[in-house]
């Protein structure tokens, strides 16, 4: 009942808009939710031979730059953070533990199943946003390591350069 | 000290009248709410500009009230911070002309009539202009000399293009439509104190670090003697019955300064001119400077239209053309006005300009595009990475923008929200909207003829998109001008009917848009009275 009505509330507020902290229990609390964010992007990312690695794009990083950005509002890292909750919450629905100790399978399962929702699919695709940030977005951000991502799309730079990150 | 003129806002509507003006010796000041940014500072970073939006107000600061009419008169409130919905465009020295692409297009001689050639329209408050194509010819050609427009015919000779445009003429060629190459306000060779362009793939939304773009900054304020003051925001003028006496503006520390002058200019964007107006209610204007006639804010009209997209795929092409289509850098500059006027059930009707452009190279938003399968669910992991990676290094995609009029109506109009505040504690402009249905029906004919280039090109997954959605970056009308006091805010010269020095000079003047891109019009418009202030500051 408690999942039906939260995920109601989603349809409306969707990204933007008022989001919450959500108390969680005490199963969570062994990993962060930094963690279960930078694992969730690395299953989201995938690990085609031809795209840069996981680790080239630096995306933890990144995400922790995100959450901390001058220029991306509180809703929005609410919301980022309050994803992480509820896909462990999911997790432990399917699994009965949280999403940081499932294997790679059933954490795509878990994956699959949220997106089933709209909240889920709005968190996916604000996730993704942020991951092909770090592919792509220029490497005075710590991300897109050696220009892997530029390379992968043969994508030729605008010029100039940024002289320094925007945070 | 009292100026001679203060200008409030530094875009296309005020920098020809701080550069004519200081020019000829008199004292000019200009107040801009944004920073002073100059080639030095504009990188393309699509981080920072595109997804970060560097250069829009914080809307937890500064936001925007919108509410929308729906077709059944119902109205949706959304208020900016919470719905992210806004209309700011360049808040900066130079204004939104630092960040546009720089089609320029002249209007046409029917755009200044159209009452008069077309007839009243049901719903729509369409009126003629009180100045015709020949009074603002004289100053298109002015702006072509001094801000610098390519192409051909033009000042300057065209941009460089991609090879793909060969292709896209043929097709017109045999659709028996005529392309022309888009002028541009963008320098090809170095000059006017300005290097070229170095066609670096980022225009659109980009500042220029060339100076290469005829932004106001670049092209006017750089070149005058023109006092700027930045991150000033002007937040009442007040007057006596006759004329203004004192602009009143916040600096970035929130401290409160006063500018006296002989002649003031309000060109702070459309919209922003219009609450600034209504903001600075005095004894002798209860409901807003200038504003006893009530037609401040009315009339707010946009740019209507839409874009449309297709796809051309490698697997189509030769080996050479792929690569001449890859090319990165080269524009494609061509425009279609072939249905500027056509006719619908025999009788004459006001169509418009169609602009063919590539595909923004923002390399972020395009990889997002491809997040969903043609299922509309999303994707992620390894078939994401596949689709992205197929779809960017084996096509390319031409995009079309369709111009026509937004029919000026009673429901589309800029008041002030008095419940929502900004960060100076001054009343957020409110914006009222509504989309006349004759300009979604004139947007579709030309997308649907302009959609016709594109599959003769071999285009796949070709998509239309025209609505009446208002595009931030075109945005005219809410003090036009015209000879009567009672339906004007402004007479022919850009003068307030009411007030003997106040001018507005930004787009808000236009009673009509015309079918095309304003900016053009607006600089001419602003040449046009900086030399009528000029005669009148000689006397």
């Amino acid at each position: 009942m408690f999942l039906k009505t939260r995920r109601t509330f989603l349809k409306k507020t969707a990204f933007s808009t008022t989001a919450l902290i959500l108390p969680h229990i005490k199963l969570f609390a062994s990993a962060s939710i930094l963690d279960t964010l930078a694992l969730a992007q690395r299953d989201l990312y995938g690990d085609l031979k031809s795209a840069p690695s996981f680790k080239e794009i630096n995306s933890r990083a990144y995400l922790s730059l995100i959450l901390t950005h001058s220029r991306v509002d509180e809703d929005s890292k609410k919301y980022i953070k309050n994803g992480a909750i509820w896909l462990d919450e999911d997790a432990v629905k399917l699994y009965k533990k949280p999403y940081i100790q499932l294997d790679e399978k059933k954490r795509q399962k878990t994956l699959h199943y949220i997106a089933t929702y709209t909240w889920g699919e709005n968190w996916i695709d604000t996730m993704l946003r942020f991951v092909y940030e770090a592919v792509l977005g220029d490497t005075i951000y710590g991300v897109n390591k050696n220009e892997s991502g530029w390379k992968w799309l043969t994508h030729a730079s605008g010029l100039p350069r940024p002289k320094e990150a925007l945070l | 000290m009292k100026y001679d003129v203060c200008i409030v806002g530094s875009g296309a509507g005020a920098s020809p009248i701080a550069y004519e003006l200081s020019n000829a010796g008199f004292n000019v000041v200009v107040l801009e709410k944004g920073k002073y940014y100059k080639e030095e500072d504009f990188s393309k970073d699509e981080l920072a500009v595109s997804r970060r939006e560097k250069f829009t107000p914080l809307l937890k600061d500064e936001q925007h009230v919108i509410n929308s009419r729906e077709q059944d008169g119902t109205i949706e409130r959304y208020e900016g911070e919470k719905s992210g919905w806004n209309f700011w465009n360049g808040s900066m020295v130079g204004g939104s002309s630092n960040l546009m692409s720089g089609y320029f297009h002249k209007m046409q001689e029917n755009d200044f009539k159209l009452k008069s050639v077309y007839g009243d329209i049901q719903e729509a408050n369409v009126v003629d202009w009180p100045i015709s194509l020949e009074d603002l010819n004289p100053y298109y050609e002015k702006v072509k000399r001094v801000v610098g427009v390519s192409g051909e015919g033009m000042e300057y000779r065209a941009l460089e293009v991609n090879g793909a445009t060969k292709w896209f003429d043929k097709s017109c060629k045999e659709l028996g439509y005529k392309s022309f190459n888009t002028p541009r306000a963008i320098l090809s060779t170095p000059t006017l104190g300005r290097n070229s362009c170095s066609y670096s793939n980022f225009c659109g939304s980009y500042g220029c670090a060339t100076g290469a773009k005829g932004s106001a900054r670049a092209a006017l304020l750089q070149k005058c003697d023109a006092k700027i003051i930045s991150e000033a925001f002007v937040y009442k003028l007040d007057s006596d019955k006759s004329k203004i006496t004192k602009a009143h503006y916040y600096d970035k520390d929130m401290k409160s300064h006063s500018i006296d002058a002989k002649i003031f200019v309000v060109a702070a964007q459309a919209i922003e001119s219009s609450r600034l107006l209504l903001n600075s209610k005095n004894e002798h204007f209860v409901n807003g400077l200038a504003n006893n006639s009530g037609q401040v804010g009315k009339n707010l009209i946009f740019s209507g239209g839409g874009v449309g997209t297709g796809r051309l795929n490698k697997e189509n092409l030769s080996e050479s053309e792929f690569k001449e289509l890859m090319t990165p850098g080269l524009f494609f500059n061509r425009s279609i006005q072939d249905w500027y006027e056509y006719k619908k059930d025999g009788k004459k009707q006001k169509g418009g300009t169609v602009d063919f452009l590539f595909e923004h190279s923002n390399i972020i938003s395009r990889a997002s595009r491809e997040f969903y399968d043609e299922n509309g669910n999303i994707m992620w992991g390894a078939k994401l990475q596949e689709k992205i990676h197929k779809t960017i290094t084996t096509s390319r995609v031409l995009t079309f923008e369709v111009f026509n009029d937004w029919l000026p109506t009673d429901y589309t109009f800029v008041s002030v929200d008095d419940k929502v505040k900004d960060k100076y504690g001054v009343a957020v402009g409110a914006i009222n909207l509504y989309g006349h249905k004759r300009d979604v029906e004139v947007g579709e004919y030309l997308a649907s003829r302009a959609e016709k280039v594109l599959e003769k090109m071999g285009a796949t997954e070709i998509v239309t998109s025209v609505s009446s959605s208002p595009p931030p970056n075109l945005v005219a009308g809410g003090c036009r001008f015209g000879r009567d006091a009672k339906s004007s805010v402004l007479d022919k010269n850009c003068k307030a009917h009411e007030l003997n020095n106040l001018y507005v000079t930004d787009a808000s003047f236009m009673p009509t848009g015309g079918s095309v891109p304003y900016t053009w019009t607006i600089y001419a418009n602003s040449f046009r009275v900086a030399d009528h202030l000029l005669k009148i500051l000689s006397t």
